[in-house]
């Protein structure tokens, strides 16, 4: 039951912290595979089903714009941050930001007082 | 000969809204292949089949993973809204010629044929709901209380099927029985199968209702297009990857029948009775019942007519051959998705302790 909870929670605590790495992660173009690739590489284990809807779901949002391209010899969609996808970006990481200085503060006041 | 990623594309992309199909099918393809080459690039040489389905199962079973590209499914999640939504067509399927027979016992049975047929439909639509319902409740009751994730881990990529050669193909089976159909009408029509005689009871003379003459004058129209619809089917039947001429041949004959239904439905009489008296009563009847059906055959051929446009145009489903072909492919598919029934095992009964690891 405890596994359950935790999964459930962390579920939720992921949610926001991939659509926002995700973001970050285009300010330069990838194309998927590549994407999946630099995120895994840097901690955040995603996989390709929560990946590619998400970044279907963002286009479609309008903050990320993608284009068929040739590479390799092979097709492949490259996604990148469209003009609104930087400034909702912006707004973001200023709220991560002092989220996670909130968080932070209460976390270590909790511990020292425990 | 299609690959084993070409039949997995196949499969996810059936599950996908027409619009988004090839787009979504296409970036899935180049994710999947560009894993197959890079296990390929580690080993120094090409994967197996069996290293591929390693990889696929990695990726999902194509149903799930199509679910997750749905827009719109707050109420019940990705992994199991494809069941859920398999059930949903599996009871519209199963409803549809429910529907038909009630609209005919009903119009049978009620002193005015239309509102007996109106009636039906009526108290069809609140029972469709009513199941639609429950099945909502219930699969939106499974997605509460299962695991987040996959149902079923038991598919085997291999046993996937092979995409149609092209688009225009048409079941072998639906063209067969669509033969046998029409066959069976042409040659009542033509009076060489002796039904109508065999069903008179009563000797000639005594005023027992019959067709209306304006059958006479739509006659050879009947048997020109239930001929041609005949030769078509036969075609499709023994090559079912069906040319353009053969899809336009076929929506010709839709539109020559819809035209003739529509001449029959505007006539004043359908059925009469030869002698004023007894029978008079039961021709009206028959006259309003033999409209209701009419119209009724006029809506099964606006959809096949639909379909037909459709897949002339290019944009009609991977599998053609009529508006009610999807019945096989659906039963087929949910029998298929809940085959992964095996997979419900990780489903947690809320009666049943968790199990303590």
């Amino acid at each position: 039951m405890l596994t359950s909870h935790f999964d459930s929670l962390r579920l939720e605590l992921r949610r926001g912290c991939l659509v926002l790495a995700v973001l970050s992660q285009l300010r330069t173009e990838h194309y998927g595979y590549t994407l999946k690739k630099d995120l895994n590489d840097r901690g955040i284990d995603i996989d390709e089903g929560t990946l590619y809807p998400l970044l279907r779901r963002l286009e479609s949002q309008a903050l990320l714009v993608s284009e068929w391209r040739e590479e390799d010899k092979r097709n492949k969609r490259f996604y990148r941050l469209s003009p609104d996808g930087k400034q909702v970006l912006e707004d973001l990481l200023t709220e991560w930001h002092q989220l996670n200085a909130s968080v932070q503060q209460i976390v270590s006041s909790s511990r020292s007082a425990a | 000969m299609a690959t084993l990623l070409d039949r997995y594309i196949y499969a996810v992309e059936r599950h996908l809204p027409q619009a988004e199909r090839h787009d979504i099918g296409a970036e899935l393809r180049e994710m999947v292949q560009s894993r197959i080459d890079e296990g390929a690039a580690a080993r120094r040489r090409d994967l197996t089949d069996d290293e591929v389905g390693v990889i696929l199962k990695a990726v999902g079973r194509p149903v799930v993973v199509a679910g997750r590209y749905a827009t719109s499914q707050h109420l019940i999640g990705p992994t199991v809204f494809p069941y859920y939504k398999a059930t949903l067509w599996t009871l519209a399927y199963l409803g549809a010629p429910l529907l038909v027979i009630a609209m005919v016992v009903g119009a049978a049975a009620a002193d005015n044929p239309l509102t007996g047929a109106l009636d039906a439909v009526g108290r069809s639509v609140t029972t469709a709901l009513a199941a639609f319902a429950l099945a909502t409740i219930v699969f939106w009751q499974m997605d509460r209380l299962s695991p987040k994730q996959d149902l079923d881990d038991h598919w085997v990529p291999q046993a996937l099927p092979n995409p149609p050669e092209a688009s225009r193909g048409v079941s072998r089976a639906y063209s067969i029985s669509q033969a046998i159909l029409l066959a069976t009408y042409l040659l009542w029509w033509v009076d060489v199968l002796p039904l109508t005689r065999l069903l008179r009871l009563v000797p000639d003379g005594v005023g027992v209702p019959e067709l209306a003459p304006v059958w006479q004058g739509v006659s050879p129209a009947i048997i020109v297009v239930l001929s041609v619809g005949l030769v078509i089917n036969l075609l499709n039947a023994w090559r079912p990857q069906v040319p353009r001429w053969r899809l336009a041949a076929q929506l010709t004959c839709d539109l020559v029948a819809l035209g003739i239904l529509y001449f029959l439905v505007n006539a004043d009489a359908l059925v009469v009775a030869p002698v004023s008296g007894l029978f008079t009563p039961l021709a009206d009847r028959l006259n309003d019942i033999t409209t209701v059906g009419l119209l009724g055959l006029g809506a099964l051929i606006v959809l096949s007519s639909i379909d037909g446009g459709r897949r002339l145009l290019g944009n009609g489903p991977p599998e053609g051959g009529g508006p009610f072909q999807s019945f096989g492919p659906a039963l087929h598919e949910w029998s298929r998705t809940w085959k992964g029934a095996r997979g419900m095992r990780h489903f947690k009964s809320p009666l049943r302790p968790p199990r303590v690891k």
